[in-house]
């Protein structure tokens, strides 16, 4: 049994990197190992904007990741200065540029330090670069 | 926290994508909570060690004002590839900071000696 941190920075649908990190993690799962946590950073974020509309017939990965992460008891966490780039804002975000928020339920934010920890404390971490 | 010697790889140049700063920018965190971090610049990304960028024109920021911090931050096992370095027809004191040129074999074992490798 492992444990393993995956950082994303593949953009949600226009690579593969997010939609492969979610077979890993199940299969990982299945296999009876461990998700500690799972960081978006980069283009990757755009996961976490709950404004996303996506078309009926394509997996809606913010939802499958969110579905996981309860089920498995993992983090899902976006990098703070890439989320603010992105225009993925929570409450705290939000009322300081005077915008909506727009952070999905289930992602939070988190610092790059949150990366460096997860990557020390689970024994293999993968990234998923996409593109 | 543990300590976990990581070797950090770059292979893209400053300005056209944002593929390298990433990588930086994850040395810097590392090296932060005192990590030791070996940082290579491949093919393209020497392009960051060069001093001569001026950014104006373009109208963007100058990146490669982030190797002037890699110091700050203990940031000092930079290496190179020698012969990409002089297919470039570069010397090392043309860089903008202390690298140091090594060999194919030289540069395997110094990144066979740390933890994990990223490359971005």
């Amino acid at each position: 049994m492992a444990t393993f941190a995956l950082m994303i920075t593949a953009p949600p649908y226009a690579a593969q990197g997010a939609l492969s990190a979610l077979h890993f993690a199940r299969a990982a799962i299945a296999g009876g190992h461990q998700i500690h946590s799972v960081f978006f950073s980069g283009e990757a974020v755009a996961i976490g904007n709950r404004c996303l509309q996506i078309v009926s017939d394509e997996i809606n990965l913010s939802e499958q990741w969110r579905v996981l992460s309860q089920e498995h008891r993992f983090e899902l966490q976006l990098c703070s200065s890439a989320a603010v780039k992105a225009g993925v804002l929570d409450e705290h975000e939000a009322a300081r540029a005077g915008l909506p928020a727009t952070l999905a339920s289930g992602f939070i934010i988190a610092g790059l330090g949150s990366w460096v920890e997860a990557s020390l404390v689970a024994e293999r971490n993968v990234h998923f670069a996409g593109h | 926290m543990r300590s976990s010697p990581i070797t950090i790889i770059l292979t893209r140049s400053p300005f056209g994508s944002e593929r390298a700063r990433q990588g930086l920018d994850m040395a810097l965190a590392f090296a932060a909570f005192e990590q030791p971090v070996t940082l290579v610049f491949r093919g393209e990304a020497l392009s960051w060690l060069r001093r001569s960028h001026n950014t104006n024109a373009l109208q963007q920021k100058n990146y490669t004002a982030l190797i002037d911090e890699l110091a700050l931050y203990d940031i000092d096992n930079i290496l190179v590839h020698s012969g990409e370095l002089s297919g470039q027809k570069l010397a090392l004191g043309d860089l903008r900071c202390p690298v140091r040129a090594l060999t194919t074999e030289q540069l395997n074992a110094a990144i066979k000696a740390t933890d994990k490798i990223w490359i971005y």
